[in-house]
């Protein structure tokens, strides 16, 4: 008899085949991370922690760390907190100008990041707000706001809306009901879309590069700036730290939430 | 004055009517069904009243004040939905008790009559499950108990027993009519099944498209369903069509293809109308004693009673006859057919 629930031979080899393709570069620049030399290359009989500690003698990478994971913080929470209320509209009521404002939501992710980074840039120099917290917060929400919208839209369909229904027969005023059931219960799709919005906002290079400045510089954009001047293994430990803490991280939150159900909004 | 009256209330949806010039009185602590087939209008008609949809002309009075725009939470009303619409997110007890603690009534007390009410629809030891660990019949109780904790004045079921089978689902029905007495609540239900409107109600209202089409007690509806659909929504009936070819006082005889029948009813002379007998007012005995003789062309045996179907001079005609013990006529028989004279009514003229 043959098994159906198993992965024939082809399949496992492409299988395999795939997660090395993906996880392969990873496993590279971690194995770098470990040279000795100070240049970059494959470490074979010796292994050295120096490139994590020079870690520490550049504390613009720590500083750019913590400013991207704060940058990243805000835009995702903003982004979601003005998602919830254009899923909420966009799912509940036909009115005029309903597929506009869910396309122009959208468009970001048709449109290069260089062609936003240059638009935005000579926008924020007009604003003055160039270069800062703010700005840069705006920037992103534009630019992750299709990844939250998604995902709490998901739930907010998905949703009985005779839970809310039964909580207004039973005395629940619209503000009530809107805190402890429609937001409960649309959850799921609110912290996926959080998540997902924070990796982007904190992963986002090619439009952050026109419109930071020195002082709010994301790890990214440190990043590239330090390989365009020298090729050493620092940026090697560096990203290597970062799997590190996203492994970490993905392990807890799969924890709680469970990754799989987490990024689809359920 | 009804306590609650709805009033040449219409619904409109785009171009189409969800609810035509609707107009029904309930009386404090009535029983009452919305029964007709589906797309008739009963959900949207519930919806009104409860103020989840407004209507587009007419007026719904609560104790004779008029609600018609009130919002849903100052209506004092409790809903059973067809999909029960429990939290997910609370327990059985939160489910229940969230009536009351919008009401602000206290710990103490809240707990107290979540408790007396899951008592009563037999919940007590789930009080702590969530709804996702409970069964089909378990879930529609705790929507009951959250519906009826908090004392409403009204009381509407939106078709609560359709997800339960069948065996259930009558049990239930006793449940919930006990339970109504018990606590006395007035109640609309929405149904379209025929049999649980008439087990439970007090009253029908019976619609199509929209329309009421009768109202009255159960046994007076089906006894005197007045209009065609009625009749048929109610229970099968036997149609023909005739004209009437005598009158005398309130007895009419309408000759239907070549077959004189005596029917009680007013009907010009000349006139075409159609007259209908229910399958089980109809008797079966010796061919050539009935009013006619008819063929047996299938019988089928259903338990409490046997279904027939005859070969007629008025056509095919549908006779159910109540399992006494003893065999009964087969297939290929001729029988006679009769029946009272008042068994049979008249319904449309034209
Ligand atoms: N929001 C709406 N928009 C447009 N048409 C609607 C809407 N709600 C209901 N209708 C229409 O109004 C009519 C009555 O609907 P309603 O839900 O009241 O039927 P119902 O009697 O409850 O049927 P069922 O037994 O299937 O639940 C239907 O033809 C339906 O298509
Ligand atoms: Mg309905």
């Amino acid at each position: 008899m043959r098994r159906y629930d198993k992965n024939g031979p082809i399949a496992l080899t492409f299988n395999a085949l795939f997660l090395i393709f993906i996880l392969a570069p990873l496993f590279v620049v971690c194995w770098v991370s470990f040279t000795p030399e100070g240049f970059l290359s494959m470490p074979t009989t010796e292994f050295s922690l120096r490139w994590f500690v020079a870690i520490l003698d550049h504390p613009e990478f720590i500083s750019a760390f913590l400013f991207s994971v704060y940058l990243a913080f805000g835009s995702a929470t903003v982004a979601v907190a003005l998602a919830v209320p254009a899923a909420l509209a966009t799912a509940r009521y036909r009115f005029p100008g309903r597929g506009m404002i869910m396309a122009f939501f959208m468009s970001p992710l048709m449109i290069p990041h260089v062609v936003l980074g240059v638009a935005f840039l000579s926008y924020l120099s007009s604003l003055g707000w160039a270069g800062t917290y703010i700005g840069l917060v705006a920037c992103h929400v534009i630019l992750i706001m299709p990844y939250a919208l998604r995902l709490v839209l998901a739930s907010v369909t998905g949703m009985d809306k005779a839970a809310e229904q039964a909580a207004r027969s039973l005395g629940a005023s619209r503000w009530t009901t809107f805190r402890r059931v429609t937001i409960p219960l649309i959850m799921p799709g609110v912290t996926g879309g959080w998540v997902l919005a924070f990796i982007t906002s904190f992963d986002e290079l090619t439009m952050t590069l026109f419109i930071a400045s020195p002082s709010s510089t994301t790890l990214p954009v440190r990043m590239y700036q330090h390989i365009t001047e020298n090729v050493d293994p620092l940026i090697a430990s560096v990203s290597a730290v970062i799997i590190f803490i996203t492994m970490i991280l993905m392990f807890v939150l799969d924890r709680i939430f469970g990754l799989d159900k987490l990024l689809v909004g359920k | 004055m009804s306590f609650l009256s709805l009033k040449n209330v219409s619904k409109q949806y785009g171009d189409s009517l969800a609810v035509q010039d609707f107009n029904l009185n309930v009386e404090k602590g009535e029983f009452i069904s919305l029964l007709g087939p589906s797309g008739c209008g009963k959900t949207t008609t519930l919806n009104m009243i409860a103020g989840f949809e407004e209507p587009t002309t007419g007026t719904i009075e609560i104790s004779g004040k008029d609600m018609t725009y009130a919002a849903p939470n100052t209506r004092d009303i409790g809903i059973v939905f067809q999909s029960y619409a429990l939290f997910p997110h609370m327990t059985v007890a939160e489910n229940v008790g969230f009536g009351l603690e919008m009401r602000r009534v206290g710990k103490e007390e809240r707990r107290q009559r979540v408790l007396e009410t899951l008592e009563l629809v037999r919940l007590t030891q789930f009080a702590d499950r969530f709804p996702k660990a409970l069964s089909g019949g378990q879930r529609q109780r705790v929507a009951l108990a959250r519906a009826i904790v908090i004392k409403p004045q009204l009381l509407l079921l939106d078709e609560p027993l359709s997800a339960l089978d069948a065996k259930i689902r009558e049990r239930m029905q006793i449940e919930l009519r006990n339970i109504q007495h018990e606590v006395g609540v007035t109640t609309i239900l929405v149904t379209h099944d025929q049999a649980e409107a008439m087990a439970m109600s007090d009253r029908i209202a019976v619609m199509n498209f929209g329309r009421m089409a009768r109202l009255g007690a159960p046994f007076e509806i089906y006894e005197q369903p007045g209009d065609l659909f009625t009749s048929n929504f109610l229970g099968s009936t036997n149609m023909f069509d005739g004209e009437v070819s005598e009158q005398a006082g309130d007895v009419v005889m309408v000759n239907c293809s070549g077959v004189e029948l005596s029917v009680q009813g007013n009907a010009a002379k000349g006139s075409k109308i159609t007259v209908g007998v229910r399958p089980e007012k109809i008797a079966l005995v010796e061919a050539g004693l009935g009013l006619i003789d008819a063929k047996i062309k299938t019988r089928i045996f259903m338990g409490t009673r046997w279904a027939y179907q005859l070969e007629s001079s008025l056509g095919t005609l549908d006779v159910t006859l109540q399992n006494a013990g003893h065999e009964v006529a087969g297939e290929g028989v001729i029988v006679g057919v009769t029946w009272p004279r008042h068994a049979i009514r008249i319904f449309a003229e034209g």
